[in-house]
């Protein structure tokens, strides 16, 4: 074996690993979006060979992806030994939305100051589209375009804040409590979050940190109490 | 070096944990006081070998701490300490300075007095370590124990496990090297300020003496070997 064979295939073996790393990740991106934007509803049986399936991929990059989420509590392994999203109590949801809402108005007090005007038209402009969703047919696919949008209004504000290691921690609440979401838009909602998310790009608007936390806060307060009050756990 | 076994899951009368969260907890302690240092390999069976038990639910341990960042798998299937980049520790205590202010302040109303004590005498403690010793000849894991006893004699006041468990993964990134700041840091007034916002019952100057601490500590870390 010449030295240069040796090293064609330290090539290529680099190569193999890397396309495998990406496409866990790419397997990984797509599962914890679904759960965010509450795609899975809690109790929803993950199964590893079916999403394999429809991903088109084999069931060794579901398999890493779904330890991962297990590993921070955004599946669970049931006894069976088949993989669920978790059915939380009202008091390990009011906890960890509580949590949510102290970091996510955190984040928002920061941005504040540092959110760029590109960022607030593109926050304005997610709005609409927002507006435009409830204005349609009530319908599973406008249902998930809405939380879509939401998820990206949201995530846009954080970003700004500027810690990569602060928007992984808010990406892990969302794990947890993002398959509650779709209650918030049932057909006969009244949830009313376009209001809550007009305040929001005003506060921004006006550059006042204590005001963008607020509307943050108030805007998270309303849902996680929506969806305690109206006994959807 | 093997973590030390700490009954941690118990101290507040929880009921017993399991045996990978007790690893967990355990592991995750010795990481956020800086007993493991960048790079450090964390052989599956010394660990499962210090907890006497089999490398099953050492590895359910090491496998959370991984995906929340605090350790990592090389291809060789080992599993280390990782080394972050100076932009990475900025990042990350941009993270704590962000949040860490707030459960803070959400932790003052229902801080009692003994916590406070707690408070005063690891101050107390820093303190006299800071004017005694020479920089050089600093205990720095002792330092570090009583730093990280100070905020989260605090934190855990706020009574969310949600919140301490964010704040435990940022510190679990930083432990390994947090020795760092404390061998440059010159002075306690930083803890000072806490325990006076504290006893103040003041949330804003809380609020600003816990930010200024941690940025205090981005400051330290960030400055280039060699220039004390």
């Amino acid at each position: 074996m010449t030295a240069a064979k040796d090293s064609a295939s330290l090539f290529l073996s680099g190569i193999a690993a890397v396309t495998k790393q990406s496409l866990v990740e790419q397997v990984h991106r797509a599962l914890c979006e679904s759960l965010m934007r509450g795609q899975l509803p809690p109790g929803q049986r993950v199964p590893l060979r079916s999403i394999a399936a429809a991903m088109g991929t084999s069931i060794m990059p579901v398999r890493e992806s779904v330890n991962r989420l297990v590993a921070v509590r955004a599946l669970e392994v049931l006894p069976n030994r088949r993989i669920s999203v978790p059915v939380l109590t009202e008091s390990e949801y009011a906890e960890i939305s509580s949590a949510k809402v102290l970091v996510e108005s955190a984040a928002a007090r920061e941005a504040a100051a540092r959110i760029t005007d590109s960022a607030v038209s593109k926050l304005q402009s997610l709005h609409e589209a927002m507006m435009a969703t409830i204005k349609a047919d009530h319908s599973v696919a406008n249902n998930q375009k809405y939380l879509t949008l939401n998820k990206e209004f949201h995530f846009l504000i954080y970003a700004a804040a500027g810690s990569e290691a602060l928007m992984k921690q808010i990406e892990f609440l969302w794990l947890r409590v993002g398959p509650y979401f779709h209650l918030l838009h049932e057909p006969n909602t009244s949830w009313r979050g376009n209001e809550n998310h007009e305040q929001i790009i005003s506060a921004i608007k006006s550059r006042n940190a204590e005001k963008v936390s607020a509307a943050v806060r108030s805007d998270l307060e309303g849902a996680a109490s929506y969806i305690l009050s109206h006994n959807l756990l | 070096m093997p973590p030390r076994h700490q009954p941690t899951a118990t101290q507040h009368g929880a009921p017993k944990a399991s045996l990978p969260e007790q690893i967990f907890l355990s592991v995750q302690t010795a990481l956020m006081s800086g007993h493991f240092a960048p790079g450090q390999r964390l052989p599956l069976r010394t660990i499962a070998g210090s907890f006497g038990t089999s490398t099953m639910p050492a590895r359910e341990a090491l496998s959370r701490l991984v995906a929340l960042g605090a350790l990592e798998i090389l291809p060789s299937r080992r599993v280390v300490v990782p080394t972050p980049t100076t932009e990475r520790l900025q990042d990350i205590l941009r993270a704590r300075a962000i949040v860490e202010p707030e459960i803070a302040i959400q932790a003052l109303n229902r801080l009692e007095s003994d916590q406070i004590r707690r408070v005063r005498q690891s101050v107390a403690a820093l303190s006299a370590m800071m004017r005694s010793t020479r920089r050089g000849k600093r205990d720095l894991s002792k330092w570090a124990a009583l730093h990280r006893e100070l905020f989260f004699e605090i934190y855990e006041a706020a009574e969310s496990p949600t919140l301490l468990g964010i704040i435990k993964s940022f510190w679990i990134q930083v432990g390994p090297s947090i020795s760092v700041i404390g061998a440059r840091m010159s002075s306690a007034s930083a803890y000072e300020d806490i325990l006076n916002s504290l006893e103040a019952h003041s949330h804003d100057r809380l609020r600003e003496a816990i930010r200024s601490t941690i940025e205090m500590e981005s400051n330290l870390l960030q400055q280039p070997r060699g220039t004390l």
